[in-house]
């Protein structure tokens, strides 16, 4: 089977909000001394088309990214989990990224890359989370999707998660899947043997306008700010705070 | 005109139903409301409402599984766009204009829909009620030609009522250190405070409790009257999940922990010894 | 009366039977020898044998004079150079013609020394015995070989004694006097025994002790009293340098990183194995040990020795769980009288676990994953590198054109919040003192230490050349840090990375500042100093933070004994179980000291101690504070951190 992973890099998380800033102007987070890394999801994603690909006994791992030459970190760390290929859309800054872009984007890629029995994605990002990437995916290429999923087994059944707990689904290759996180998928970390080797590994780069993808409206970010809400804690000691879980409780 | 449309998975007597009905009120009220009854199967359902939905200018959901998943597709498919996520909807010259979080929810972010319609996914819950009207019910035909199909489904034993609907909540981070402090310490504490049980993310990935119970920026988003977070630090991207949460409450060992940032009350302490202390006091206070 | 000697072969017929034995002896000895060198000369490369002034030095203290070693082990250290010497005149003037065994010599070497060393023999094996049979150590190993060996020494020396005090008897020796030991013992056995029967049990007791000593030595290299030969030469060829620069680096271009197989270690390390003399010291300090978890130093180093060649070497006492108990603290190092270097091997192992098999704990693989992204171990912190500078005018190295010295803040300091606190005591002490510093903000990163000893080379390389590349690109020359683990790293590592700065703990610049007269001196009370082991054990520094905070109250464990925090080797992002934590077993112990402060001068020290105190203190109260945050409270007019 052959799988497909998109990947972005985004602006680290964890950056502690006392660092973080935005640019009112161009309505988007300052870089800063932030580091750039890897979506988590995406990473959960490539992780459990590893795991699939071993319990399938075979199969190849495209890892697919949109994003500045920076990226190129994220692809090589996908190789270095030991997925079998990577490519990069190098984005020129033509057009603010909606998701609808970004799904066409790689729609294209996905279609001068060959053929792809899964395509997975992250079910969101840790920057915007705007959670459409994999949906809009798969109506740009035709295909049937299923979100949220946590692992998936070959004769393809996906298992994923509801906010009561689970389902399976049988699906049909070929088929879109966002993958969220569990247990079970948290990313492998790379023997420092692979990442040198995927230094060397090559990968393939397109530009959006080698695509022929033309900007699209979709939505437009008109505010972005900082929350302004800290409140003060008071420190109490075990009877006191017994005494106000009560009365918080009570009415209830 | 705007013609908006509710979509609901479930009962429309749910609390998250009239929450939507409650966000498209000051929009001029939904004037249809979409019941999907049946099993649920992704790519008829998607279907059902594609026809359901044509014409409408807004289509409101909640953000449960099935909203999340066919909301962007059935706006891509009536042309239109999607946001998703939201806590505040705002009609602005015609456009629709939705408050979510971003960055983990370090930052706001209000986002304008330049298609129509404007597929929107709301924490519905963190809406004021409003009684559904008009509600009609589309059952989503089996479709054998699919290439999707749920075959199973299973609903976790535990904390069977919703945790986004839980009135108090007693919530345990990495810092429980394993299963047996949420069985033998944590569930003690929610039955006497008749709270739903829940947990961080960290929690969750190392396998102690089911990952129905994570809640944050990519778990549940809960609004309840009392969060008790124990031993969780509060990194911003838990905070995402109880930015709506009216009370918070602390127990952590470090004091520099950023929970206490954003809680009422707090003890800095470890919570093995607090939480045995609490349940005794909140037993004699009860009797 | 004529010179002084005796007859060699008194009462001993049929000689040529001693030279049929020897050969033998000698061969197997010597193909046991031989088997042992061809294992070393498997190993990879190292450096040792230069400075042979420094290495002969220790070689007298630590093989001859035994500094370290216990009294019963001189005597039958001493006892076995004596015997053996006195052995070697004896073949000397039986087969080569010599008269040495003549006068003088013969009266005070050959009869006295001889006689009073091999009566401190035999109270040193009592000695041995006693202790191996009745007071019992946990740390020494009870094997079979060890009590043959106990054995076979006793008989050595009391046969030998036996045919010394029956010659004399039996020969009425006029020089008996000169063995004082061998006449009492003649003299008793006279009382009972007839000369006739001294005579025939002379014969039957010399071949038996010469059986029973040959024998002895053809079996020596195959047991752990080949130390006798390996233990020295270990010890010339030991590591020189400090312990915290004992590391290796890695060949990356080689077929495995880190050591897998035995081979993989180099010939000194395989010898170290071949020098152990099992005394259990390393183990019996090891403080993951102390707080029963399953890492053994000791046991480490004997299953690699008795590992058949070619072996993977991660098994048994060297899995994964006990190679990652380790604090790299350095106490097994340290205790070791034959030098042996055992954390070194520990990290070497890690490394081919963390590089080659990606296989280590969650709290570690969570400090790597953070390193590469952001550059420091945090994962999830809430501080930024600059958040205690807030409100003190501290200048970056890029606007500070005249900084006489760049102040390292180092992660622990500058993102926990707790130390954050000792960061701004310090830079406070440093503005009190006029000292023009600079540091390098958002543009520090990790030194890298965490990395190394967790066992990712390849990302302690990295983190150094940058770091490295950094400071030289701003002309740094001299680099003080309040974090022993970065002051290790700076003084001991970066040198190989082209990192030539001249670096000082916070302590040592701090103790100048006070001895110059440009701060004042902290008042002596009852502060407790905890030796935070990359500061003392491993660089030597053990008087300047004690200086500086004042301390009067020693732990009973401190120094160059200093008990590890446990925070070290990485062990500071794992979670311990809660039964075994290091950190409480040295609350505990600082404690125990009645000091009211207890001082540091590490940021992961601090955190660990804090929360160990915390943990077991019950209504006690003891401060956990940082040197500088003593020495800043000392200041007049200076406001206390609350």
């Amino acid at each position: 089977m052959n799988i497909l992973v998109c990947m972005k890099q985004i602006l680290d998380p964890e950056v502690p909000a006392r660092d973080f800033r935005v640019d009112a102007l161009r309505k988007e987070a300052e870089r800063g001394s932030a580091s750039l890394v890897t979506n988590i999801f995406c990473e959960n994603a490539l992780e459990t088309a590893l795991q699939f690909r071993e319990r399938a006994g075979g199969g190849t791992i495209t890892a697919l990214s949109f994003g500045p030459a920076s990226a190129e970190d994220t692809l090589r760390k996908a190789l270095a989990m030991k997925a079998d290929a990577a490519a990069l859309v190098v984005d020129d800054g033509a057009a603010k990224p909606n998701p609808l872009y970004v799904a066409r984007v790689l729609a294209a890629a996905i279609r001068k890359l060959g053929s792809f029995d899964l395509i997975l994605t992250g079910r969101e990002a840790g920057d915007w989370g705007a959670g459409q990437t994999g949906a809009l995916l798969a109506e740009e290429l035709g295909l049937p999707y299923i979100a949220f999923a946590d692992s998936l087994e070959p004769g393809l059944r996906i298992k994923r998660q509801t906010e009561s707990g689970w389902e399976i689904v049988e699906a049909k290759p070929p088929v879109v899947v966002t993958i969220t996180n569990d247990e079970h998928n948290v990313p492998r970390i790379p023997k420092v043997r692979d990442v040198m080797m995927a230094h060397r590994q090559p990968l393939t780069q397109f530009t959006v306008a080698e695509l022929g993808v033309e900007p699209v409206d979709y939505y437009e970010v008109v505010e972005l700010a900082i929350p302004q809400k800290e409140s003060r804690c008071e420190l109490v000691n075990v009877d006191v705070l017994a005494q106000k879980l009560a009365e918080m409780t009570a009415a209830l | 005109m705007s013609d908006i449309v509710i979509v609901i998975f479930g009962s429309p007597d749910s609390r998250s139903a009239q929450g939507l009905a409650g966000a498209a009120a000051p929009l001029g009220g939904a004037s249809r409301t979409v019941v999907v009854e049946g099993e649920y199967q992704p790519e008829p359902v998607l279907d059902a409402l594609v026809d359901a939905c044509r014409g409408a200018s807004v289509v409101l959901l909640a953000n449960d599984t099935y909203s999340q998943e066919v909301a962007p597709r059935l706006a891509h498919r009536l042309g239109g766009a999607c946001v998703g996520d939201g806590v505040d909807v705002r009609m602005v010259d015609g456009r629709l204009r939705v408050t979510r979080q971003v960055y983990g929810g370090k930052a706001n972010a209000v986002i304008e829909l330049r298609r129509s319609p404007a597929v929107v996914w709301l924490r519905a819950r963190s809406f004021a009620v409003a009684p559904i009207t008009g509600s009609f019910a589309v059952s989503a035909a089996q479709d054998d030609r699919a290439n999707t199909r749920i075959v199973e489904r299973k609903v976790a034993a535990e904390n069977d009522a919703k945790l986004e609907d839980a009135q108090v909540i007693v919530s345990g981070g990495r810092g429980i250190g394993g299963p047996e402090g949420f069985r033998d310490e944590l569930e003690p504490l929610a039955k006497l405070l008749g709270a739903q049980m829940a947990a961080s993310r960290a929690a969750c990935d190392a396998g102690w409790v089911p990952p129905t119970w994570q809640v944050g920026q990519t778990g549940k988003k809960v609004a309840p009257e009392l969060y008790l977070a124990v031993a969780i630090t509060g990194a911003s991207q838990h905070m995402a999940g109880i930015s709506e949460a009216k009370n918070i409450v602390a127990i952590n060992i470090d004091p520099d922990a950023p929970i206490f940032k954003h809680c009422r009350f707090g003890i800095v302490e470890d919570y093995r010894k607090v939480v045995p202390l609490l349940r005794r006091k909140l037993e004699e206070l009860r009797t | 009366m004529s010179e002084a000697t005796r007859e060699i072969y008194w009462n001993i017929s049929q000689v040529w039977a001693m030279y049929a034995l020897l050969v033998p002896t000698i061969a197997i000895g010597a193909w046991g020898i031989w088997r042992r060198m061809r294992r070393w000369r498997r190993g990879g490369t190292a450096m040792r044998f230069d400075r042979p002034v420094i290495r002969i030095k220790r070689l007298l203290d630590y093989s001859l004079a035994q500094r370290t070693n216990p009294w019963f082990h001189r005597l039958l250290t001493w006892g076995f150079i004596i015997l053996t010497i006195a052995t070697i005149v004896v073949a000397l003037d039986a087969d080569f013609g010599t008269t040495i065994m003549r006068g003088k010599f013969y009266l005070y070497f050959q009869s006295l020394i001889v006689d009073v060393f091999g009566a401190l023999v035999l109270v040193g094996v009592g000695i041995a015995a006693a202790r191996r049979y009745v007071t019992r150590p946990a740390k020494l190993v009870y094997t079979d070989e060890a009590t043959l060996i106990l054995a076979s020494i006793f008989v050595i020396a009391l046969t030998g004694f036996l045919v010394e005090a029956w010659r004399i008897e039996a020969t009425r020796d006029p020089w008996a006097a000169w063995s004082p030991f061998g006449k009492l013992l003649g003299g008793a056995f006279a009382t009972f025994m007839s000369a006739d029967a001294m005579r025939g049990a002379h014969r039957v007791l010399w071949w038996l002790h010469l059986g029973v000593s040959f024998a002895f030595f053809a079996w020596l290299p195959f047991t752990k009293m080949k130390h006798v030969v390996t233990s020295p030469l270990n010890i010339y060829a030991s590591n020189l340098a400090q312990i915290g620069a004992s590391l290796k680096r890695v060949d990356f271009e080689k077929e495995t990183l880190g050591v897998s197989k035995l081979e993989d270690f180099t010939w000194k390390d395989l010898l170290d194995l071949d020098a152990c003399t099992e005394c259990g010291r390393c183990t019996a300090v090891c403080p993951a040990h102390a707080v029963g978890k399953s890492l053994s130093p000791r046991d480490i180093i004997l299953q690699l020795r008795d590992l058949p060649e070619n072996s993977s070497v991660i098994q048994g006492a060297s899995s994964p769980e006990p190679l990652f108990e380790c604090t790299t603290c350095a106490a097994c190092v340290e205790a070791c009288p034959v030098f042996i270097e055992q954390m070194p091997k520990i990290v070497d192992m890690r490394r081919h676990l963390v590089m080659d098999q990606a296989e280590f704990p969650e709290g570690m693989q969570a400090a790597v994953l953070s390193l590469e992204k952001r550059g420091h171990p945090f994962s999830g912190t809430q501080a930024t590198r600059v958040d205690w500078a807030e409100g003190l005018d501290v200048q970056h190295i890029s606007t500070a054109k005249d900084a006489e010295l760049l102040f390292w803040v180092g992660c622990g300091g500058a993102l926990i919040e707790r130390n954050q606190k000792v960061i701004r005591a310090t830079a406070q002490l440093l503005q009190k003192a006029n000292v023009k510093f600079a540091i390098l903000g958002r543009d520090e990163k990790c030194s890298g230490d965490p990395a190394r000893r967790i066992g990712n080379e390849f990302l302690f390389e990295m983190l150094a050349k940058e770091n490295v590349a950094n400071l030289n690109r701003h002309r740094v020359k001299k680099v003080i840090t309040p974090c022993p683990h970065c002051f290790n790293t700076f003084k001991n590592e970066y040198p190989q990375y082209g990192g030539a700065f001249e670096v000082q703990h916070h302590s040592e610049y701090l103790q100048q500042l006070v001895d110059e007269g440009r701060i004042e001196p902290a008042p002596q009370s009852k502060v407790a100093f905890h030796d935070p082991c990359y500061l003392g054990r491993q660089n030597g520094v053990y008087d300047a933070p004690r200086a500086v905070s004042g301390a009067t109250v020693e732990m009973e464990r401190s120094r160059n004994k200093s008990f590890c925090c446990g925070g070290g080797g990485g062990m500071s992002f794992v979670d311990e179980p809660a039964d075994k934590r290091v950190n409480q077993e040295r609350a505990t112990e600082a404690l125990a000291s009645g000091a009211d402060v207890l001082a540091t001068g590490c940021p992961f020290c601090m955190t660990m101690m804090q929360d160990g105190i915390n943990a077991v203190k019950g209504t006690r109260e003891m401060r956990v504070m940082d040197l500088s945050e003593i020495l800043w409270e000392a200041q007049s007019g200076s406001q206390p951190h609350a």
